[in-house]
């Protein structure tokens, strides 16, 4: 049977854009009050029609809950535990173990990528060898991402506000922080922590670990969190409460863009990103209004910049992949060769098998 | 699925983000309007397809009162390279008619000739009777027979 001409008419569907709409999908769904029946279609039906091979991506879970029944469940697409711990087989091989009182969402579940958001508690992932596959763990916003591993992440409430410890038992990961454009490699043995400021937001102060690594600096917005002495700290939070003020000059913007007016949508994202640089939705904002200067607006520069913002505000985003591609296309038309050659650099060391791989290796020029 | 088929209606990348989280906020909730869950499929492409004609109309007025310019598609950006020549001429002359026409007219010709679904499930996809759907199919294929009469 003759395949139908859609076979040649596809979207470039890559993992961090479909992260970026379901970031979308879940911040209008989250406007609206949900019912069971929503909650529990949103990942079975969703996996199955957004993407395009979604029928190999369906079930990312092959769950064996080694605690009693009654002590795990699994809601949506998120394993949570209470008092007892459970280990999951993935079905690529790989095994995660939570940690009682854990709760892991998953963000992604195709075969060639799987990513997992560490809400609370801890995970271990006994993660196979399988060069092709992107295996990411996200906890607020530090990225933890897999070469090839056995390691631990997890996620906890100290005096000084909410900590992320990554600990390596065995191969080699990448940690992505806020604080640096740049992956930092963890071997076995080493572990790494940093303070989130707020339960989702900025953040990236770190905090000594025995054994551990040098620590990115922090940001100069960041506040400054003394090391941990057992003492109560008196830690600025302007994020840890979700800001109305934010989320309507997002949806402010949203709706513009949605019906058309760049400049109106423009405006609104760089007054998000004015006023609340610290916000959990800034990232999100400042890639947005980099792609509608990029797209609408005809201003590379402006771009260039947002662009940066949005990997800078959100390093463990879904959306990261595409920010550094177009830095890398708009340094290329721009004509930064040292910068497009950088960002170029940049993306093909992060995702080397990722989906604009071809096209940003051809920028800048010969290699 | 769903983002195929709003890039093969809207062709245009920006937009089409935009319909898919439109389409799925408004299938989650309106889950209890689907009765046969094995026709899901279906049931969330015609989300797709009246949600993008409203987005095609809203475009072709936003020109009309010069709030928006015209930008012709690009056939070649749009076609994969792997497509056979056939194929591929087809496709282009489609994509070429594509932005001329009105939106119901638009999203049947794409139905038709590229999505390659019959008449009958166009009808139901749009929400159309079926001697509507093929008064716009034929008005389409006029264009698309001018068009390729100048290539």
């Amino acid at each position: 049977m003759k395949d139908p001409p859609s076979k040649y008419v596809q979207p470039n569907l890559s993992p961090s854009r479909i992260a970026r709409l379901w970031d979308g999908i879940s911040e209008q769904l989250d406007a609206r009050p949900r019912r069971w029946w929503q909650r529990r279609w949103l990942a079975g039906a969703a996996a199955l029609s957004l993407g395009a091979g979604a029928a190999g991506g369906v079930l990312l879970l092959a769950g064996q809950g080694a605690g009693p029944a009654e002590q795990t469940a699994i809601h949506d697409a998120a394993l949570e535990t209470t008092g007892t711990a459970m280990s999951v087989a993935l079905v690529d091989g790989s095994h995660i173990r939570l940690d009682a009182r854990t709760r892991v969402e998953v963000v992604a579940s195709e075969s060639e990528a799987i990513q997992l958001s560490l809400e609370r508690g801890e995970v271990v992932c006994d993660v196979s060898k399988k060069p092709q596959r992107r295996f990411v763990v996200v906890a607020g916003n530090v990225e933890v991402r897999v070469v090839g591993t056995r390691f631990a992440v997890r996620r906890q409430a100290t005096a000084q506000g909410d900590e992320v410890r990554v600990r390596v038992e065995r191969g080699v990961v990448e940690v992505l922080a806020p604080s640096s454009d740049e992956p930092r490699r963890l071997a076995a043995g080493e572990t790494w922590s940093v303070l989130l400021d707020g339960s989702r937001a900025k953040g990236a102060a770190a905090t000594p670990a025995p054994a551990e690594p040098r620590l990115p600096e922090p940001p100069a917005a960041a506040p400054t969190v003394p090391p941990a002495d057992g003492g109560p700290v008196d830690v600025p939070r302007e994020a840890t409460t979700p800001s109305s003020s934010a989320k309507l000059l997002l949806d402010r913007a949203n709706q513009a863009r949605r019906a058309g007016d760049a400049d109106g949508a423009a405006r609104a994202y760089a007054a998000l990103l004015d006023k609340y640089p610290g916000d959990s939705r800034a990232g999100l904002a400042a890639f947005e209004l980099g792609r509608l200067r990029m797209d609408r607006l005809g201003d590379l520069a402006g771009a260039v910049a947002a662009l940066k913002q949005s990997i800078r505000a959100a390093p463990g985003s879904g959306f990261r992949e595409d920010a550094l591609a177009r830095l890398v296309r708009a340094h290329a038309a721009l004509g930064h060769r040292a910068e497009c050659e950088r960002y170029r650099d940049a993306y093909l060391k992060s995702y080397p098998q990722g989906v604009h791989a071809a096209t940003v290796t051809e920028r800048c020029g010969r290699r | 699925m769903v983002v195929g088929l709003a890039h093969r209606v809207l062709a245009d990348d920006v937009e089409v983000d935009d319909l898919v989280q439109d389409c799925f906020v408004q299938a989650l909730s309106r889950l209890d309007t689907l009765h046969n869950p094995q026709a899901f499929a279906s049931w969330i492409c015609s989300i797709v397809v009246r949600t993008a004609a409203k987005r095609l109309r809203r475009r072709r007025l936003a020109r009309r009162l010069g709030l928006r310019q015209a930008a012709p598609l690009d056939p070649e950006a749009i076609v994969a390279a792997t497509t056979p020549p056939d194929v591929a001429a087809e496709l282009r002359v489609v994509y070429s008619v594509l932005e001329r026409l009105p939106a119901e007219e638009r999203i049947a010709l794409v139905l038709r000739r590229v999505e390659g679904l019959q008449m009958a499930q166009i009808a139901e996809q749009m929400g159309l009777s079926l001697p509507t759907v093929k008064r716009r199919l034929a008005a389409a294929e006029a264009r698309l027979e001018r068009a390729r009469r100048r290539l």
